[in-house]
């Protein structure tokens, strides 16, 4: 039989917030420096934008 | 006066990813992790939370950015992408090490607020100042449509959030 989970109190569901964005925000910052496939896409969103940077000053 | 806003792309994956680059070249990520164990209390109602993060992905300090209004307005128009249903609910956690983060955190969440008002999307933004365990304060946002079915609710467990109540 399965234990029935406790109910998180409002101040676990305040910590789980706050552990999960610096959570992400490590492993956003980890991912664009090992992850390929990742990185390319904001290398192309680089190369759009510069493209139209160039175009904007022409 | 409306901003413009940058080009984004949707990565997807579970935490629903988006990307953008600025002038500057300053990459960001957006994400909207999903965190029903917000509702969990009223579970039964199926209410469906997300936790917006957005980070600045390169190794610049948050401190060096420059200040730049069309940011908001893309964090906006990535939001307006995601609330396709107005029975979403998002919840927003501000950095809020030292007095000049919340600052920049009161800002942010104000012009990003600014830029969702001018997609004419009908969402309430509610705001709290909460006292975690270890002290530090933290600033909370939460954004729900104002036609959506269980609001009072929804903001009822906001607010229980940082308590003891469970």
């Amino acid at each position: 039989m399965e234990t029935p989970t406790k109910p998180m109190t409002g101040k676990e569901k305040l910590r789980r917030l706050i552990d999960t964005k610096k959570q992400a925000q490590q492993e956003a910052r980890d991912r664009y420096i090992n992850d390929p496939e990742y990185r390319a896409v904001f290398d192309e969103l680089r190369k759009q934008m510069q493209q139209d940077q160039k175009h904007e000053g022409k | 006066m409306k901003e413009s806003s940058y080009r984004y792309t949707f990565i997807g994956g579970q935490d629903n990813v988006y990307a953008f680059t600025t002038s500057q070249l300053i990459d960001y990520e957006v994400k909207f992790a999903p965190s029903d164990y917000i509702f969990e209390r009223v579970s039964e109602l199926g209410i469906t939370a997300y936790e917006m993060i957005v980070v600045v992905t390169g190794t610049l300090e948050t401190s060096k950015i420059p200040a730049d209004s069309d940011i908001y307005s893309t964090v906006a128009a990535i939001f307006n992408d995601f609330f396709d249903t107005h029975e979403k609910v998002i919840v927003f956690v501000c950095d809020t090490a030292d007095n000049r983060q919340r600052a920049r955190a009161r800002k942010f969440t104000t012009w990003f607020y600014r830029g969702l008002i001018d997609t004419g999307l009908q969402v309430t933004k509610i705001d709290r100042q909460v006292i975690a365990d270890d002290g530090e304060q933290i600033l909370l946002s939460m954004f729900i449509h104002t036609q959506h079915p269980n609001r009072l609710i929804a903001i009822d467990a906001f607010m229980s959030l940082g308590t003891d109540e469970k």
